[in-house]
């Protein structure tokens, strides 16, 4: 029956070639985006999720810390920024980033994930500082910080070759690198919605580089504004290009774009069947990625638990401190606890595993009696 | 246990037994429960269409100033209320109504002043509307008889479907000490169309039974209704019961319009049932959309099956619609003050667009799920809240967004 309700939604073809594990190609990812049917799309994403992950649902506990909130980008989706002669900005020192590395020395981080925007003020030598004062409040911890887009600045502020700085910054501690400022890898979004900030050709540049570096990095796409189908599909085919010169990327993650505050206020927030859908295709398309994560705090821990059945394998874990996307409003809880992120993933059947930033195994949790 | 006997049975339009039903709940699958699901939808929906009505639940409070007089020990004034089976109370997020003087809880239309509301409402272009017991301020039988034969005389050709809830029925019978039968008859007489029997305004503790005691009097009395969610069976076992409980009355009286699916199980502080996202532990989605694919494909006789975007939110809300769910519930609505138009929890225009995104085609329904036509409102403007919400034109007009 559920072959016939897949050729029924048009997805006969392409269903023979997820379970043949043929790669699919650009056009069969813009017919997946366009088709409503949900539940075909997820019953194929879910055969390759389970073919490569089983049953286990994994997360981490990391800690967020948004180092400034001046920029210089002025991107159109952005909700999060002061402009650089903003009085309202801040930046954090690498002592104010210690302070709140050890501020939460009681709970079991393994993860530090430091971003922040383009402040055109802090030299190099700050982005070097920040990673130590991470790193020597807590050694153990992994640290994740910058995205492409903060390494075009660090680079130019650093006026030394992309590969010294990515020395230099290992050097200081950093680990692997966020997957974010990726948006959508076509020239028209660029245009329209973030042309002050690098393009998508260099953003890929900038992580084949981290790649060549031996930094590993996740990778994004933002999507629920203007983009096309089409568009989307070009991006799942130029990450999955990269990822099969460098190998590189550790986990795909989609984020859902927020109107409230941003100049794009007028556009409607995203549904949970796209939530799911942008999941599902990922799933589909990125054959060479291992994991794609859901990030419950954007699509809200409803869609986050049902999306383990459509793709994703990866639920983002507790964050203790995150700003950039949903202001304290009442309508998403800032933080949810281990046990209710166990608990989610029990009652969704799947296996919780707590994981390291590199996907190894910490615990295998249970629910508590 | 395997899907492969039910979904055998839904494919070849087979009924499914309750070890059907049971695998089903057993199954973490979800996607393949949502293709089980819309499978079994569309033997009763076959076209790519979702319903939504205008409309919600309006708390009515009696026009006594003070506690009524003890029939079923509660409380006497000064004293305080004795225990009952109506446990602890927990508002939804949304207001809901006015103050009624002299009401302690404070929320409630004075049952008296519902007639103007109601031609207000049709005015406004409201198609359902389930009306309960304010808290404490509950309307005795012949108050209740009152506003209906009100309501039903101020309505004009274009009223909406006005039902009443069945915890209030149930709580009437109960208070005046009278029989199903003759409570529902008299309200019938009044005027009354349709009873609610999914939990209406503020969520009250769980029946101890699935009314089909008062769901079968009403049908014998020729009012139809609608099948609630099972309340406080987390279990497969309550669940299952509970749908065969449905689907038999169903099978010898005929009366249920639609199955209105809800949070499933116990959640949350203590032992009341709090669909809360703003804090405490989530209901769970998994366990929502699982139970409603199994009420869809085990329900096979009861015509449309509602989601519950109020309880779940609305992205869970619009996800029901590839679960089996052919219908979006209603957009709520508060802010009933005298004076100024009401508010829609959710505006027409987010409904339609929800029903577009998930790839079916909006209709208009009334109460009994009846479809609306389009030139019934098309072209007025309904002024919700304060702000200008000008009611879509349908039809020709309302093309699909682009996915």
């Amino acid at each position: 029956m559920v072959e016939a309700r897949l050729k029924q939604a048009g997805l006969g073809d392409i269903f023979e070639r997820v379970v043949a594990g043929e790669r699919l190609g650009y056009e069969d990812a813009v017919r997946l985006y366009r088709s409503p049917d949900l539940n075909a799309l997820g019953y194929m994403a879910n055969l390759v999720r389970e073919r490569k992950n089983g049953d286990r649902a994994y997360f981490v506990r990391n800690q967020h810390i948004n180092y400034t909130d001046v920029c210089n980008k002025f991107c159109k989706f952005c909700s999060f920024y002061a402009g650089p002669r903003d009085s309202r900005g801040y930046t954090l020192t690498p002592e104010d980033v210690q302070a709140r590395v050890h501020r939460a020395r009681d709970f079991p981080v393994t993860e530090i994930h430091m971003v922040g925007g383009i402040n055109p003020a802090l030299p190099y030598s700050y982005y070097l500082d920040i990673v130590r004062a991470a790193k020597t409040a807590r050694p153990e911890a992994h640290v994740k910080a910058f995205t492409m887009v903060e390494m075009a600045q660090i680079v130019k502020c650093a006026r030394k070759p992309v590969d010294e700085v990515f020395a230099d910054l290992r050097a200081a501690g950093l680990d692997s690198m966020p997957g974010g400022g990726a948006e959508v890898l076509s020239d028209r979004i660029h245009g329209e919605l973030f042309p002050l900030k690098q393009d998508g050709r260099e953003w890929l540049e900038m992580a084949r580089a981290a790649h060549r570096a031996g930094l590993r990095s996740n990778a994004t796409m933002l999507y629920g504004h203007l983009e096309t189908p089409e568009e989307r599909a070009e991006h799942m085919v130029r990450l999955r290009e990269l990822q099969d010169e460098t190998g590189g990327f550790l986990t795909f993650i989609p984020l859902s774009f927020h109107p409230e505050n941003t100049e794009l206020d007028h556009l409607p927030p995203t549904t949970g069947l796209e939530d799911l859908r942008q999941l599902a295709v990922a799933r589909l398309m990125l054959d060479n990625f291992e994991h794609i994560k859901s990030f419950w705090i954007m699509i809200t821990p409803e869609v986050a638990q049902a999306s383990l059945w459509y793709g994703a394998d990866d639920v983002d874990g507790t964050i203790v401190e995150y700003e950039i996307t949903r202001p304290e409003d009442g309508s998403t809880r800032q933080q949810l606890t281990r046990q209710d992120l166990i608990q989610l993933i029990v009652e969704a059947g799947r296996r919780p595993v707590e994981r390291d930033n590199l996907y190894n195994v910490l615990e295998t949790p249970s629910l508590a009696a | 246990m395997s899907l492969r006997i039910a979904a055998e049975k839904i494919e070849q339009g087979r009924r499914l037994n309750e070890r059907d039903a049971a695998a089903l709940l057993a199954s973490h699958n979800l996607a393949e429960l949502g293709l089980l699901a819309e499978q079994a939808r569309l033997a009763h929906n076959p076209e790519p269409l979702a319903a939504y009505a205008i409309g919600g639940s309006i708390p009515v409070a009696s026009r006594g100033l003070s506690p009524r007089p003890s029939k079923m020990g509660e409380s006497s004034p000064g004293s305080p209320p004795p225990p009952d089976n109506r446990g602890v109370f927990a508002p939804r997020s949304s207001k809901m109504g006015e103050s009624a003087p002299g009401s302690p809880s404070g929320i409630g239309i004075r049952y008296d002043e519902i007639e103007d509301l109601a031609r207000r409402l049709e005015g406004w272009g409201a198609t359902d509307l389930a009306l309960y017991g304010a808290l404490d301020s509950e309307p005795v039988l012949s108050e209740w008889v009152a506003l209906l034969a009100a309501i039903h005389a101020a309505g004009g050709v274009e009223r909406p479907v006005w039902r009443l809830a069945a915890a209030e029925v149930e709580r009437l019978a109960a208070q005046e000490e009278l029989p199903l039968d003759t409570v529902i008859g008299r309200l019938r007489d009044a005027g009354l169309e349709m009873i609610a029997g999914e939990p209406v305004g503020p969520v009250p503790a769980v029946s101890p039974h699935p009314r089909l005691a008062l769901h079968r009097a009403a049908h014998a009395a020729g009012i139809v209704s609608t099948a609630g969610p099972p309340e406080g069976a987390s279990d497969a076992g309550g669940v299952i019961a509970h749908l065969a409980a449905i689907r038999e009355l169903q099978e010898s009286t005929g009366g249920f319009v639609a199955y209105v699916s809800g949070p499933v199980g116990r959640r949350g502080r203590g032992d009341v049932l709090v669909p809360d996202h703003s804090g405490g532990v989530p209901v769970s989605s998994f366990h929502y959309l699982r139970s409603l694919a199994a009420a869809r494909c085990f329900l096979d006789n009861v015509a449309h099956v509602q989601a519950a975007w109020e309880a779940q939110g609305a992205k869970i809300g619009e996800v029901a619609l590839r679960f089996g769910a052919d219908d979006l519930g209603s957009t709520g609505i508060c802010g009933l003050q005298a004076a100024l138009p009401p508010s829609l929890l959710m505006p027409v225009n987010e409904m339609e667009r929800l029903i577009r995104d998930s790839g079916f085609t909006p209709r208009l329904r009334d109460g009994r799920y009846k479809p609306i036509s389009t030139e019934r409102i098309a072209g007025r403007v309904s002024v919700w809240g304060s702000e200008l919400r000008v009611v879509p034109q349908f039809g020709a007009d309302s093309a699909p967004s682009e996915s």
